[in-house]
């Protein structure tokens, strides 16, 4: 980033709004990019890039959609040179998906805060699985030979980890559209 | 296909390759097929990026280390468990009272909640097992239960919980006389089925309930489902399916136990014939499936089980699996299951075996006599057996049996020409039954019946079949039927309808809600003078006394036509509503109905609450709090309500204020409810006032309030100018200091957060008054008098004034406004019922009234003491207030009152 643009909008605001929406900012990118190395490596690009382009931020856009345009730049650059072509989806796929993801961040906001409180009414089993899976980054097979089970079982038990999540995201949604209806 | 089980396939498929994709596992077809997926429909990418994202939150929220202590923190007692709530609807137990009186007793603790979910199954199923499904398996459950919940306390470790379970379940059925299980037997079972706390792993009962829920029926061969059905649904024992089918009594037991070692394969993750099963080891299986049939264990093969069960975990794991399975499937192979899922599949042999059960129904009912519609409660038989005679004979005599290989349906009442196929060794078909008239066809049967009257039960139980013509009247409570074209409707007493077909119900009085999931067939509502047509929607339909239809559509598209008999020439009056919206039509209306939106989501009961009202009827809280808020919603002329319910910082379970629903200048506090009871159970509390914290309640004068309904909002969005009427009530009470004094408190209309201009109208204890009064805007009103005392007897000279104490106290508030005019008035204490033959306490004009808001607030003299606000009520008429607060008053007689039916 050049610093001697006058009009450039201050450093800490672009941290502040950053920090603010990288959570969603890094759902967006993850749903397009088929693998956490993918994700993690494209949120890193899109961060440098929206730092480097910052001067040309005009503070009264919508700093998310901005970033979300990058970042869906940065996935088709990424995707170009990735390793794991054959995993990609369709370029058309990309494009609908990242309008439509942009079309409903509100709803999205809501299902992730809803995830946390969701996470927390996990029984403790399931819980420790999804702190292997997640927290330590653990293969489905690495799991598997930790736990001492198949492979197809840890599948199945995260399958039915994240079903359980889902329902549980979507009845607090519908409690909460219900209860303030 | 059946647009749901299609819409269900897809779903589970797609949701199948997503975890592949994300796993990075998926092949190049499979990603063909995601794509295509995702390209063809909306909702699935919408369904997919929700998925993706859940995962992505989990490794968003998991990459932070510090985060996981807060995660496994225990929850503070009591607090809602929506995980285990959840969890719990995928056994299907949530009809049974031994299952809800434990999981009561654990709800305190999400980890002994998760325990009884996966310790009750096994209960069920040993209990099964000791009893061969003798009559009377409920009562030994219940003293297991019992046993169980004696010794059981909150602080019990998860492994001290396991154990418990086990010394019950043996305390018990090992006093049970002539029990089948042999004592050793009973013992090994037990030490191997509660020893461990480990749920998640092989015997994960949830999973095993949602493995079963993809697997029965509709993914076993056609011979299978056949004998499943003889088994479970008819409850044949195996020599008498032998001797049904014509096959040897070995081969049968042979096959059942081949089913059963199947399905424990599955649970389990393995394929049939991943394992080299011994002589010995295939001896004890069959011995153990001959237990799971009921027939006793001979000396040699008890020894054999037991040594079977004790030499390897994995053996036992099998063991009560099986039984398990055994109790499930006996819970679950329902006709309405297999005629629900039978959009599938529709291979033509499955078809057969389907037509096949079918026929079975009606042959095995014959002992039981043909039904007739004037007895059509089946008291002597099974429920699910009445509700399985029904659906078979209605699609058997409505459809025909050509319904699924491609033929015309044969007309009611006429004899198939050609029936279907059957297996070679099948049973002849029943004679026909000449002498007896063609009775109509079934096109639904009542699956819920709730808080019905005595009389009215006896005709529409739980069972009942409704054939064509059939009347469906009742005065009071609820009835939910599933027709056999796979739709739901919920109907409220009082109510007059009519089965015309089952995908036409002529409604003449009362409201029904219709959930429409056939096979692209429209659900068609008629009412005295329109017709209400649907496709794969939700949507409620009123019909009142003076023929006025209102429709309310929660999902999907409903069209709402007038059919006048007047003009039959002319062209009808329509108007196509979707989710969101409702719309009136008066019988005599000459314009289209006007499509508003709805005010809120629950002015019909809806087949969820079904659900929620028998979780209600166990003393669910969370469902308790949740039936009585959709009711306070049907009370007519409510336009606000908040009960402060502690739980969300009265976020929930208020309507009628805009959001945030509790705006503050300082500290939210909570209190203890004012008054005995409260119109919602469960949750609610009181607002706490003190330190001259401001609490203001935005009223909603949005477009779709009730305040707009009741045509009471200005152009400015004010109340106060438009003529009408509006009433208030609320409940106060000063806690914490023993006679404390306050500067003032109360409660303020308001049209601005600023007290010196925007507060047209106080009451409470006005500043500078002792006692309770009201206290009108200064600048406002030219009245030396701007503050009045509350006079208790207006009737005796002078004033006699009421002097706050540390009382519950009950205020009720009439404004009359009229352009630039108002009069309030006021009662304190006064019952609702009574108001309208007692003089109001105190009586005042007001100018320029007009507000937006309410504001709560208490300073206390000496900065000790406080108000609690409790239950502020809004109605258009007295009568509503009435409904709200007598609401509380009704359920003290009768617990039952609000969760058995309107």
């Amino acid at each position: 980033m050049t610093s001697s643009h006058d009009n450039s909008p201050p450093s800490s605001l672009f941290v502040q709004l950053f920090a603010k929406h990288q959570c969603a900012l890094n759902a967006f990118i993850s749903t397009l990019a088929p693998t956490r190395t993918d994700v993690d490596d494209i949120m890193q690009e899109t961060s440098l890039a929206l730092w480097k382009k910052w001067d040309q931020f005009d503070v009264s856009r919508d700093f998310f959609r901005w970033a979300c345009g990058i970042a869906h730049i940065e996935v088709l650059r990424h995707r170009r040179k990735s390793a794991t072509d054959r995993l990609w989806l369709n370029d058309e796929l990309i494009q609908l998906l990242s309008v439509e993801m942009l079309e409903n961040t509100e709803l999205f906001d809501l299902r992730r805060d809803a995830l946390e409180g969701c996470v927390q009414k996990l029984s403790d089993v399931d819980r420790a699985a999804v702190e292997l899976r997640y927290q330590s980054g653990m293969t489905v097979d690495t799991m598997a030979k930790k736990l001492g089970k198949t492979p197809r079982t840890v599948h199945r038990t995260m399958s039915r980890i994240r079903r359980l999540l889902h329902t549980c995201i979507t009845a607090t949604l519908r409690e909460l559209s219900g209860q303030s209806a | 296909m059946n647009p749901a089980h299609e819409s269900n396939a897809d779903s589970t498929e797609l949701l199948s390759l997503a975890e592949r994709w994300l796993e990075g596992v998926i092949s190049a077809d499979e990603k063909q097929r995601l794509e295509q997926l995702l390209l063809s429909d909306r909702r699935r990418r919408d369904q997919f990026v929700q998925h993706v994202q859940l995962s992505a939150g989990l490794h968003w929220m998991f990459s932070a280390a510090n985060q996981v202590a807060n995660v496994i923190d225990p929850e503070p007692e009591g607090e809602s468990r929506p995980a285990a709530i959840i969890a719990q609807r995928r056994l299907g137990l949530s009809n049974d009272e031994n299952f809800i009186r434990g999981y009561q007793r654990c709800a305190a603790r999400e980890p002994h909640l998760q325990a009884w979910l996966q310790i009750y199954p096994r209960i069920r199923a040993a209990t099964c097992l000791a009893r061969g499904g003798a009559a009377g398996d409920e009562q030994i459950l219940g003293r297991i239960v019992e046993a169980f919940l004696v010794d059981y306390a909150p602080g019990l470790t998860t492994n001290e919980l396991w154990r418990l379970a086990s010394r019950s379940v043996l305390e018990v059925l090992g006093s049970v006389p002539s029990q089948l299980l042999p004592q050793q037997v009973l013992r090994a079972l037990c030490s191997a089925t509660f020893a461990a706390a480990e749920p998640a792993g092989q015997l994960d009962t949830i999973a095993v309930c949602e493995l079963l829920d993809e697997h029965v029926p509709h993914k076993f061969s056609p011979d299978a489902l056949r004998l499943l059905y003889l088994r479970y649904l008819h409850g044949l024992a195996p020599a008498k399916v032998a001797l049904h089918l014509r096959r040897p009594a070995s081969s049968v037991r042979l096959q059942l136990a081949a089913l059963r070692l199947d399905l424990v394969q599955r649970c389990l993750n393995k394929d049939a014939d991943d394992q080299q099963a011994s002589d010995a080891d295939q001896l004890a299986w069959r011995s153990w499936n001959s237990l799971l049939d009921g027939e006793p264990l001979s000396r040699e093969a008890t020894s054999e089980v037991h040594e079977w069960i004790a030499s390897s975990p994995d053996n036992a794991t099998r063991a009560i699996l099986a039984a398990i399975i055994h109790d499930y499937l006996g819970r679950q192979l329902l006709a309405v299951r297999l005629l629900h899922e039978l959009g599938v599949r529709n291979d033509q042999s499955y078809v057969q075996a389907v037509e096949q059960s079918l026929r079975d129904i009606e042959l095995l009912a014959t002992p039981l006599g043909p039904p007739a519609p004037s007895a059509r409660t089946v008291s002597s038989g099974p429920v699910k057996l009445a509700a399985a005679l029904g659906l078979a004979a209605g699609l058997l005599l409505s459809v025909g049996l050509g319904l699924w290989g491609g033929k015309s349906p044969t007309p009611p009442g006429q004899p198939a020409t050609n029936p279907p196929s059957v297996a070679q060794n099948d049973p002849p078909a029943p004679k026909p039954r000449p002498s007896e008239p063609p009775l109509p066809p079934v096109v639904a049967v009542v699956s819920e019946s709730l808080g019905l009257a005595p009389r009215d039960s006896d005709r529409i139980g739980i069972g009942t079949l409704l054939r064509q013509g059939d009347a469906i009247a009742f005065d009071h409570g609820i009835a939910q039927i599933s027709t056999t074209t796979g739709s739901t409707l919920v109907l409220e007493g009082p109510i007059q309808a009519t089965a015309e077909s089952s995908s036409l119900i002529a409604l003449g009085r009362g409201k029904l809600t219709g959930l429409n999931a056939s096979r692209g067939e429209s659900l068609v509502i008629q009412t005295p003078h329109s017709r209400v047509t649907d496709l794969g929607t939700e949507f409620g339909v009123r019909v009142t006394d003076n023929q006025v239809v209102s429709v309310s559509v929660y999902e999907g598209e409903v069209e709402l036509a007038n059919q006048g008999a007047e003009d039959e020439q002319a062209s009808p009056l329509a108007v196509q509503l979707t989710a969101g919206w409702e719309a009136q039509l008066d019988r005599n209306a000459a314009l289209a109905p006007r499509a508003v939106p709805l005010t809120h989501q629950r002015e019909f009961v809806r087949v969820d609450e079904v659900q929620l009202r028998k979780e209600a009827r166990a003393g669910v809280d969370a469902a308790l709090a949740a039936v009585d808020f959709y009711e306070l919603l049907r009370v007519d002329d409510l336009i606000a309500y908040q009960g402060f319910d502690v739980d969300s910082q009265g976020t929930s379970y208020t309507i009628g204020f805009r959001d945030p629903p509790i705006r503050r200048s300082g500290r939210l506090s909570f209190g203890p409810n004012v008054g005995d009871i409260a119109p919602l159970r469960g949750r609610s509390g009181s607002l706490e006032a003190s330190d001259g914290v401001s609490f203001f309640l935005d009223l909603d004068t949005s477009e779709r309030s009730f305040l707009a309904k009741a045509n009471l909002v200005d152009d400015d969005g004010l109340v106060g100018q438009r003529p009408g009427e509006l009433w208030l009530a609320w409940r106060t009470q000063i806690v914490g200091a023993e006679g404390a004094d306050f500067d003032w408190a109360g409660l303020s209309l308001m049209f601005g957060n600023d007290r010196t201009t925007d507060e047209p109208l106080f009451v409470g204890v006005p500043a500078g008054m002792n006692a309770f009064g009201l206290h009108v805007l200064p600048s406002l009103v030219d009245d030396p008098m701007r503050q009045a005392p509350l006079d208790q007897d207006p009737q005796l000279d002078g004033v006699q004034a009421v002097v706050p104490d540390n009382r519950a106290h009950l205020w009720v508030m009439r404004l009359r406004m009229d352009g630039d005019q108002a009069d309030a008035a006021v009662w304190c204490d006064v019952p609702p019922d009574l108001i309208a033959d007692t003089s109001p306490q105190l009586l005042k004009p007001t100018e320029g009234l007009r507000f937006d808001r309410l504001r709560l607030e208490a300073r206390p003299t000496g900065g000790v003491g406080a108000w609690l606000f409790d239950d502020i009520t809004l109605a258009a008429s007295l009568q509503g207030i009435a409904d709200v607060l007598h609401r509380a008053d009704s359920r003290s007689n009768d617990p039952q009152a609000s969760v058995t039916g309107p």
